[in-house]
């Protein structure tokens, strides 16, 4: 991108600009500065960007020692026409749960870990999930974003000063989080009550009689089996699945632990 | 607040890690610190700007504008469709341009935008007006009556000039889309840094347009030469200096058109060359 | 009409049972179709309007348009309620023939009355019992289980909120009624995949109970009127 750029620009201060600021891939749309963790997936033409921003807040009375994780998905009308601006609708909402029983389940975060003093100050995870591009299996795109954002939160250090009891922030000392488990989501569409489709486009989806999303962690156990109605399926026919996803977290998991290694060192 | 019963809600309330920031420590350190200490910039200098049209699948037509400062704008266009409800406000034999501009919730410095809250929702129907105002004199609205046409623009990060990439990005998403122009509408911003005499800068990142007490957004028709938008206001500038910022933000709009032209041929081109691609496999 | 009747149910296997079952159709006059479905101290009210008249945006030119409305005990729909909806939405479009009523709504107003656990399960079986009281066209009938697997793994079926807290994992399945296959299924928190499939199996043997169960409710409700 960079290259093609470069060459084809007219202007002599766009060049010099442009060998200052060489980038080699497409990767800084990803990363969003603002955001305490942020990640780009593309799927092929979908394509999902998670910023996560952390706040603190007090925990909550029945939970003292626990933090928060906020997720939502947004489908904004900029991602397909089958959208309407406003607030988020009835798939947006669906996929926002769906990700908020993926960390519930898989615990790929214990939310003790995000508690700094027990019953006075917590981190709060917002995960914001904006779909770019809608081309199908949002839910895949949705859960991996997800990982790979928190895979890069790095969280200002805070301490609480015993005399005044106030808490003071390092800014420029910072923690990457402990993530515990690496759930990977792998969906299918079913087709004609018996075809199954790995990683289906949304013409797939649309005309797929029912979806199917498995999500496994490391040690291959079940986070979600989430078959929401559609086609009924056979016990097999499921247990077909669950392998084929088991299959594919190990690929995804590789995938996941290239990247973070590539921009480790900056 | 009324509670948001569509969105997965948090605790009630919550504040940045910055407010709590040790005292004596500069809350906002990097960039800023660095502005300080560097010799004052060039104000007509203008950030490398990175535009790419055609980049989403499922819109007709789109455009992402990057910032050096780090301001990214995604913009998808749609059009010309049959308008919702036939004959409304627009005026008769002309089609309507509906704007949208949100803004990603960790697209800001700080406390995170809380989406759907009504500072927020008032923010983004200010920017999208603002968007609709500057891209209305470029399109060729009388070509498509009854219809509508819509544009889209989405926030990812605001390094500032924020409304004017959006301004760069809406247009050549709507070319993109082919639809009928007039001319591309580049958007330009300026500030006036605090101090008698302090200059006006193109482009300002976000420290800057934080500090700034005067700030300018134009869009111009560079091939017209016609100017479709100024959004502005601030304090301590006398008239000629304002006449001075509009002419240096036009000369700013002049000296960025020729990069968004040459990234909507390059799509073009793109376009073309995987029409090919897919012609010459058809035949095969 | 209106009719009701308890039953206790010994679920085959394992020795695990479901609390006692409890239904009533056709109490309320306004709706099309109605049931109370109760599941020990859960209990969920199902009202079916249709097939009606559509709004113009939701008119599908093949097929009836079916709209599921989810109301919580006390406050009001969320994310979580946003969520269900549409999974009992695609349920009950899996069975309905809607291609037989093109350009209609049909909607399907669930409202919690007392959740005591197993809540989304009470709201398939209900929801079932309110497109069979409604008389609309059906493939196959479906019934929904909920399974809890408890700190040592043994299965427990139809649990109760204490016994849904204190489980490892909880799985909601949707059994169709014509060979037992699987149109949902749901889960909170992890398990392995072969406690997966032994929830899987526990679940279509208590389908089979919760089937005879619908039959003698129906059948009870028509030899009386």
């Amino acid at each position: 991108m960079a290259t093609a750029f470069k060459t084809v620009e007219p202007l002599e201060y766009y060049r010099r600009f442009l060998k200052e600021n060489c980038r080699p891939d497409g990767r800084e749309l990803g990363s969003i500065t603002t955001a305490d963790g942020s990640a780009l997936v593309k799927l092929g033409n979908t394509t999902v960007i998670c910023g996560i921003k952390a706040e603190l807040a007090a925990p909550a009375v029945d939970s003292a020692n626990k933090g928060y994780i906020v997720p939502n998905v947004e489908l904004p009308s900029l991602c397909s026409t089958r959208f309407r601006s406003g607030p988020p609708g009835e798939e947006a909402q669906a996929a926002s749960q769906f990700i908020a029983d993926v960390i519930e389940n898989s615990q790929m975060i214990a939310k003790e870990d995000l508690c700094i003093a027990n019953g006075k100050l917590a981190w709060v995870l917002y995960c914001d999930i904006i779909c770019l591009d809608y081309d199908g299996n949002i839910l895949d795109a949705s859960a991996f974003a997800l990982l790979a954002a928190l895979k890069n939160v790095q969280l200002p250090s805070v301490t609480i000063n015993e005399e005044t009891g106030l808490s003071e922030v390092n800014l420029k000392q910072k923690n990457p989080l402990i993530i515990r488990k690496h759930p990977v989501a792998t969906s299918f569409a079913i087709f004609d009550d018996t075809l199954l489709i790995v990683d289906p486009t949304a013409e797939e989806e649309d005309l797929a009689t029912g979806t199917v999303t498995i999500v496994t962690d490391d040690e291959d156990r079940l986070c979600s089996v989430h078959k929401p109605g559609g086609s009924p399926l056979t016990g097999a026919k499921l247990q077909d699945c669950i392998t084929r996803a088991i299959t594919r977290h190990k690929e995804v998991k590789k995938l996941i632990d290239k990247v973070i290694k590539s921009i480790k060192p900056k | 607040m009324p509670l948001d019963h569509r969105r997965v809600r948090g605790p009630e309330e919550s504040q940045p890690p910055e407010l709590w920031a040790a005292a004596g420590e500069v809350p906002v350190e990097g960039e800023e610190g660095e502005d300080k200490d560097a010799a004052p910039r060039d104000p007509c200098d203008l950030r490398p700007l990175f535009a790419r049209a055609g980049l989403l699948s499922q819109a007709e037509g789109s455009a992402y504008v990057e910032l050096g400062g780090g301001t990214k704008v995604l913009c998808a266009a749609w059009g010309p469709r049959e308008a919702a409800e036939p004959g409304a406000a627009a005026p008769a034999g002309t089609g309507r341009l509906l704007c949208e501009f949100r803004r990603a919730p960790f697209a800001g410095r700080g406390a995170r935008w809380r989406p759907g809250s009504a500072s927020e929702r008032e923010a983004e129907r200010e920017a999208a007006a603002a968007l609709q105002e500057a891209l209305e004199p470029a399109v060729r609205l009388a070509r498509y009556p009854r219809a509508r046409l819509a544009v889209s623009a989405l926030l990812l990060q605001d390094g500032g000039s924020a409304l004017a990439a959006a301004i760069s990005a809406a247009s050549l998403a709507l070319a993109d889309a082919g639809v009928e122009m007039y001319d591309l509408a580049v958007g330009c911003a300026l500030c006036r840094s605090p101090g008698p005499a302090a200059a006006w800068m193109l482009q300002p990142g976000e420290p800057e347009e934080r500090r700034a007490v005067a700030r300018l957004t134009v869009a111009l028709l560079p091939a017209l030469n016609q100017v479709s938008a100024v959004l502005g206001g601030g304090q301590g500038s006398s008239p000629d200096a304002w006449v001075q910022a509009l002419r240096l933000g036009l000369d700013g709009c002049h000296r960025l058109y020729p990069v968004l032209r040459q990234s909507l041929l390059r799509a073009a081109r793109r376009r073309d060359a995987t029409a090919a691609a897919a012609a010459t496999a058809a035949t095969a | 009409m209106a009719e009701e009747e308890e039953e206790k149910m010994a679920a085959a296997g394992g020795g695990c049972c479901l609390r006692p079952f409890s239904c009533e159709q056709g109490l309320l006059s306004r709706p099309d179709g109605s049931a109370a479905f109760l599941q020990g101290d859960t209990s969920v009210l199902a009202g079916l309007y249709g097939p009606a008249e559509v709004k113009g945006s939701k008119e599908l030119p093949d097929r009836a348009a079916l709209e599921v409305l989810l109301r919580p005990k006390v406050g009001l729909p969320g994310v979580v309620e946003r969520s269900r909806e549409q999974l009992l939405r695609q349920t009950c479009e899996a069975v309905l023939l809607g291609a037989l009523h093109p350009r209609t709504a049909v909607t399907l107003v669930l409202q919690v009355l007392s959740d005591a656990g197993s809540l989304l399960s009470c709201c398939l079986n209900a929801a079932c019992m309110g497109l069979l009281d409604a008389g609309l066209p059906l493939s196959s009938l479906f019934c929904g289980v909920t399974c809890a697997l408890d700190p040592n793994g043994a299965i427990v079926l139809d649990p109760t909120t204490r016994q849904e807290q204190e489980a490892r994992a909880v799985l909601t399945f949707a059994i169709d009624s014509t060979e037992r296959k699987v149109l949902t299924a749901t889960t909170k928190g992890s398990c392995s995949v072969e406690e997966m499939q032994q929830c899987l199996v526990a679940a279509q043997r208590a389908a089979d109970t919760i089937f005879q169960f619908y039959r003698d409710s129906v059948r009870r409700k028509y030899s009386k009127s």
